[in-house]
């Protein structure tokens, strides 16, 4: 048995990076090249993404007076700005934040904001189904300017722009080098990495860090507002946007951890990517799970205090009669297990109990998106002045499964594709915490010290 | 880059317990000042007491007004102390190290005179007593559960006892060395508080323990805190108050206005007490930041605010936010609350210069305040002045001096009592700054040597 276990245990120390200069350029090119299980995975998803496509035309085909057959579109759009346009904003707070735990796993959180692509054109349709915003709330007051499409369109392709652009930007010193590895030295010349050239990556960067913050946010209380709230009648809830947020940023952490330990495992990054990202994500998580449920209970105990009709028909279409039971499966899986796991320490500092955590809350999310995008778009009037009726569940059909496979399936797929073109690792920044985090003798221990240049 | 001045341990003790162990002849003169100024609270509140409510100038239906704005404007300033302490502290963020103890007073003191206002607003503070807790089993007679006056004492003395808590048992390492370098009545007072400290490593386990289970339990009653006082308003049925978004709109606000306080603390704190040393430019850069963060997110939740009550349009919710917007004085208040709360500081925080220089940040956090201080005025008064339908029983309010006295007195005696903890215990936590040194360290790279920190 070995000496000092109870230290060991307890006197946990941040890992140190100590990979040579030359190998961290190395690793970077070989996950440029994957290998066989890339391509199965590749047709794999690619498949299911057309299956998505026929589904998407066999509902466009039914014509789109019949809102609540496009509730599983809304949904996947929905899914996917609140996984994978959500996990990016991990690697943002932690750029702005300037912790360095997030340098070997930002680049490859920051590629899930690629699959905004899809929620981007999945947003025209699907806003050309909504009913006209004039005669009943919105975010547009009756104003001519108030077409959804193009508000959705704006927000959703800043975003998606905006996590574009800092692929691009901290990609480029990384392709440089992985290029004059290989003898290419054309790539090197555009970036030779003069002092102005760094000077502006990391202006760029933090930059564009604070815009993906804001257009994140503010593509939630657009789109949620646009799809779900506005279409049910007598629903005026300011909380609704930050709560549809807030669940976001929930799944983008179980979305990052998920990414983290695909990464690692079939990238073959243990060298890099240690349990103290996924230990640093859990505590995020946590937190954003107490926060889920006080969102969720400050709009609760509001409405059910203020107890007037139109309170109580929103309360009973959300959390009661047609949607109760999947509120209860959802509630199980996005809050209760989570929170009862996360409150374990040994969970959060492990890689497979923080896996399990956010395979729940993903599926909780997914159930949450389905419960509210069907609860709005079942509701036929929209112009009454509160809900008269509360419409009955949503029951999916096989194209609604199409579509949701295909859309979740279609973002997949942007991921992959995109792993080709740019280094899932931070190269540069990885050489970075190489230089900048060592391992010192400390009395008669090690310790880790961690440079602070700012 | 970062400054980090080397001292060493006896300098720290020194500096850090001089103005504990030894009374300056200015000491005098502030007390006097800040005894005035809280002495002109004390007798608009002997005054109000001797001759009843009506001496301000509420009237129905504006029944809540300064006395309520100024409850949850101290309500909201102690939320710095808990966030700044606890979460940074979770969070091992080095640069909290001067700020914690400063943040944690701050908070006792803003939520102890926060709890007075409900007690004097009801006018016979005596009658709360029976108000607030069972007094006749036998007959029956409970408190109302649904009144606000049982939710805001259960939420505030249980965030004011854990505050307290968690202030002590940090404060326990530094209170032995103060009665290691104390003689006579002292000596004996720091001994008894000191319970007993020897820091030996069993000591120093269960402190650090404390402090951390302490953070961790604490950080849900703050959010509940100011959720609850939200909830005062919220669950009522007065269009312009009847939002989902309050609790944390609430909570947000209080995070903006009492960091901004803490910031303003600590450049008094820093000019008072020669503090150069520890509290330095670079925390108030830390600071600048984290005010920007919060200050976007407050302004955000004041967006959904006031677009989701206008979403609906409903006339008295509309006719409120033409009051607040468009009406005198609320229009000039309005103006100046946008300007104060976020127009000026939050450009003026996005500048390096404006964070880093003391003065400047000094001037920025009360900026804040004044406009945090108006929000939720506007928030409180144009609601009531128009919740009933008819217009014969709309009304108006003007403050009278009784009212006035009331609110500089109340930063009188948070004031006062900040002023006087420091006198009695050491307001930089001085086993923080003995271990920033121990932790303080340096990596060569290259031909630049860059500060770096030991990470547990």
């Amino acid at each position: 048995m070995p000496r000092n276990t109870h230290r060991a245990v307890h006197h946990y120390r941040p890992h140190v990076i100590t990979v040579p200069p030359a190998q961290v350029v190395a690793d970077g090119r070989r996950l440029m090249r994957p290998g066989g299980a890339y391509g199965l995975a590749v047709a794999f998803f690619g498949l299911l993404f057309l299956l998505g496509v026929v589904g998407f035309i066999l509902r466009l085909s039914g014509g789109t007076e019949h809102r609540a057959g496009w509730a599983y579109f809304a949904a996947t759009i929905a899914f996917i700005l609140s996984t994978f346009q959500a996990a990016p904003v991990v690697a943002v707070a932690g750029r702005l934040a300037k912790g360095h735990w997030r340098r070997p796993v930002a680049r490859a959180l920051e590629m899930c904001s690629l699959a905004g692509l899809v929620s981007v054109l999945m947003v025209i349709p699907a806003a050309l189904v909504l009913p006209p915003t004039f005669g009943r709330p919105s975010l547009y007051f009756d104003s001519p300017l108030g077409i959804p499409l193009v508000w959705n369109l704006v927000i959703l392709g800043a975003l998606f722009l905006a996590g574009l652009g800092l692929v691009f930007l901290s990609a480029r010193p990384d392709r440089a080098m992985v290029e004059a590895s290989e003898g290419d030295l054309s790539g090197a010349g555009a970036w030779p990495g003069t002092t102005r050239q760094w000077r502006v990556l990391e202006k760029g960067m933090t930059l564009l860090s604070a815009f993906y913050l804001m257009a994140y946010v503010g593509a939630h209380t657009v789109f949620s507002t646009d799809f779900v709230m506005s279409q049910v009648p007598g629903w005026h809830s300011a909380i609704f946007p930050a709560l549809h947020g807030i669940d976001g940023l929930q799944a983008g952490c179980a979305t990052a951890i998920l990414v983290m330990a695909l990464v690692r495992r079939f990238g073959r990054l243990e060298a890099y990517i240690s349990v103290d990202p996924f230990w640093g994500v859990s505590k995020l998580m946590l937190a954003l799970t107490l926060l889920w449920m006080y969102f969720h209970y400050a709009e609760f105990l509001t409405l059910w205090y203020g107890r007037t009709p139109r309170e109580i028909a929103v309360l009973t279409l959300l959390y009661g009669g047609p949607y109760l039971g999947l509120f209860i499966v959802e509630f199980l899986f996005v809050w209760l297990i989570p929170f009862i796991m996360l409150l374990i320490f040994p969970v959060r500092r492990s890689i497979g109990g923080n896996v399990v955590v956010a395979l729940s809350i993903l599926f909780g999310l997914l159930l949450d998106r389905i419960r509210l995008y069907s609860a709005a778009f079942s509701v036929e009037d929209v112009f009454e002045h509160m809900l008269e009726t509360v419409p009955g569940p949503y029951i999916p059909d096989l194209v609604d499964i199409m579509i949701l496979a295909g859309g979740i399936s279609g973002a997949v797929l942007v991921y992959l594709l995109a792993v080709r073109l740019v280094p899932l690792l931070a190269l540069w920044e990885v050489r970075q915490a190489l230089l900048l985090s060592r391992a010192i003798p400390y009395l008669r221990t090690e310790a880790t010290v961690v440079a602070k240049p700012e | 880059m970062q400054e980090r001045p080397v001292l060493s341990d006896r300098q720290i003790n020194r500096e850090l317990l001089d103005f504990v162990l030894h009374t300056p002849i200015w000491f005098w003169g502030v007390l006097m000042l800040l005894g005035l100024v809280f002495g002109a609270g004390f007798v608009a509140v002997v005054y109000l007491i001797a001759t009843g409510v009506g001496v301000w100038g509420e009237n129905w239906p504006v029944m809540w007004a300064f006395e309520i704005t100024n409850f949850v404007f101290w309500v909201g300033i102690s939320h710095a102390g808990v966030m700044i302490s606890a979460i940074l502290r979770l969070t091992q963020a080095e640069w909290r190290r001067p700020v914690t103890r400063a943040a944690e007073v701050l908070t006792v003191f803003a939520l102890a005179t926060a709890a007075l206002h409900p007690a004097v607003h009801v006018g016979r503070f005596w009658r709360v007593i029976y108000w607030v807790f069972p007094y006749d089993f036998f007959r029956g007679i409970w408190p109302n559960v649904r009144s606000p006056l049982i939710w805001d004492p259960s939420a505030i003395f249980t965030y004011l006892t854990g505050s307290s808590l968690f202030i002590y048992s940090v404060l326990i390492p530094d209170l032995a060395v103060a009665r290691d370098r104390s003689t006579g009545w002292r000596r004996t007072f720091y001994g008894i508080l000191a319970l007993g400290w020897r820091g030996n490593p069993r000591q120093w386990r269960l402190q650090t323990l404390a402090g951390i289970l302490l953070s961790g339990l604490i950080l849900p009653v703050f959010v509940s805190v100011h959720s609850i006082v939200s909830f005062d308003f919220a669950m009522a049925l007065v269009p312009g108050w009847h939002s989902t978004v309050f609790a944390p709109y609430f909570v947000i606000g209080a995070v903006w206005s009492g960091v901004a306080a803490v910031a303003t603390l600590m450049a008094i704190l820093r000019f008072m007490f020669k503090l150069h040393n520890y509290i330095r430019p670079d925390h108030f850069d830390a600071l600048g930041r984290l005010l920007l963060v919060v200050g976007n997110a407050w302004f955000y939740f004041f967006l959904l605010d006031f677009i989701f009550g206008l979403y609906a349009r409903e006339e008295t919710e509309v006719k409120i936010w033409q009051a607040r917007i468009f009406e005198w004085p609320f229009n000039a208040l309005f103006v100046i609350f946008l300007l104060t709360a976020y127009i000026l500081p939050v450009p003026l925080l996005m500048m390096r210069s404006v964070r880093r220089s003391v003065t400047m940040m000094f001037l920025t956090s009360v900026l804040i305040n004044i406009g945090m201080w108006l929000e939720r005025y506007i928030l409180i008064v144009p609601a009531l002045q128009y919740k009933q339908v008819l217009q014969f029983s709309w009304s108006t309010y003007q403050p009278q001096l009784p009212e006035w006295g009331l609110v500089i007195g109340s930063f009188g005696l948070v004031a006062l009592g900040v002023f006087l903890f420091a006198k009695i215990f050491p307001i930089i936590p001085i086993y923080e700054q003995k271990e920033s040194q121990v932790f303080a360290a340096e990596v060569k790279v290259g031909k630049v040597t860059v500060p770096g920190v030991i990470r547990e």
